[in-house]
């Protein structure tokens, strides 16, 4: 029951902390299951993040599902996935009730607060890219293929369905590594 | 998750975890080219919290909210433009 607890604690801050979309909740994620609590090793949370990013559905709808099934069973993926679904959707309905109540001056205040965090999600997204990025340098035969998985995203199949990239790095993982 | 430890379903998850990068690393350049072409300000906001984030091992949303409130601070002095 703790566990369950625990893990419905965990994704609703995940959940609450996803300004910018899916890809900025992944310094959430790493922080909170991997260095925070250990629940996922280093290569797990790699794991974890490919598989949100191949199956359909937001990175962290899937990871919650995949972790809470992880930890704790078929239980543990409802739990996981409910609390980071209902935490920002709580949220989000108390915020869009007290912004058709605010003034014009209130408004003028979240559009700066807005504009002030643009920038911070970028920030969390280039942190998000070198957690992923970083364990590649553990092989040398990784930054090369990422590197041509690079050139490749520029051609024209790849660009329209990048799942399509997932796939065909997985395929080329299989036979090279 | 269950073939997860398999030696070949393992390489394949090295293999995506390459594309994977790639996708978000094309991610943060469009979006930090767009926003540091805005100003120094803007390139301070996402050094602080990326730093904060990879350096300092900080909580994101203290990362975050430092990078806010840092953004809101330098805008005071010509409020409206970055």
């Amino acid at each position: 029951m703790s566990v369950l607890i625990s893990l419905a604690a965990v994704f609703a801050r995940i959940g609450l902390g996803a300004f910018g979309g899916g890809l900025a909740t992944i310094p959430f994620i790493h922080f909170e299951l991997v260095a925070s609590r250990g629940w996922l090793t280093e290569r797990a949370f790699s794991e974890v993040v490919s598989l949100a990013q191949m199956t359909p559905g937001p990175l962290a709808l899937n990871a919650a599902t995949f972790v809470g099934y992880r930890i704790a069973g078929v239980t543990g993926a409802c739990v996981a996935t409910a609390s980071v679904i209902l935490a920002p959707l709580s949220l989000l309905v108390i915020v869009l009730f007290l912004l058709s109540r605010a003034s014009g001056e209130w408004r003028n205040a979240l559009s700066r607060l807005q504009k002030a965090l643009r920038p911070a999600v970028a920030g969390m997204l280039l942190a998000a890219f070198w957690m992923v990025a970083r364990p590649l340098a553990d092989d040398w035969r990784l930054p090369v293929m990422a590197g041509c998985m690079l050139l490749l995203s520029r051609a024209g199949p790849f660009v329209r369905y990048p799942q399509l990239l997932l796939l065909t790095a997985g395929f080329v993982g299989v036979l090279l590594l | 998750m269950r073939y997860v430890n398999e030696p070949r379903v393992s390489a394949f998850f090295l293999g995506t975890s390459c594309a994977v990068a790639v996708i978000i690393g094309r991610v943060v350049w469009s979006i930090a080219s767009l926003s540091c072409k805005e100003g120094w300000k803007n390139f301070a906001t996402l050094a602080l919290t990326a730093g904060m984030i990879l350096l300092a091992d900080a909580h994101p949303f203290v990362a975050l909210v430092a990078g806010v409130f840092f953004r809101l601070l330098v805008a005071d002095g010509r409020r409206g433009s970055s």
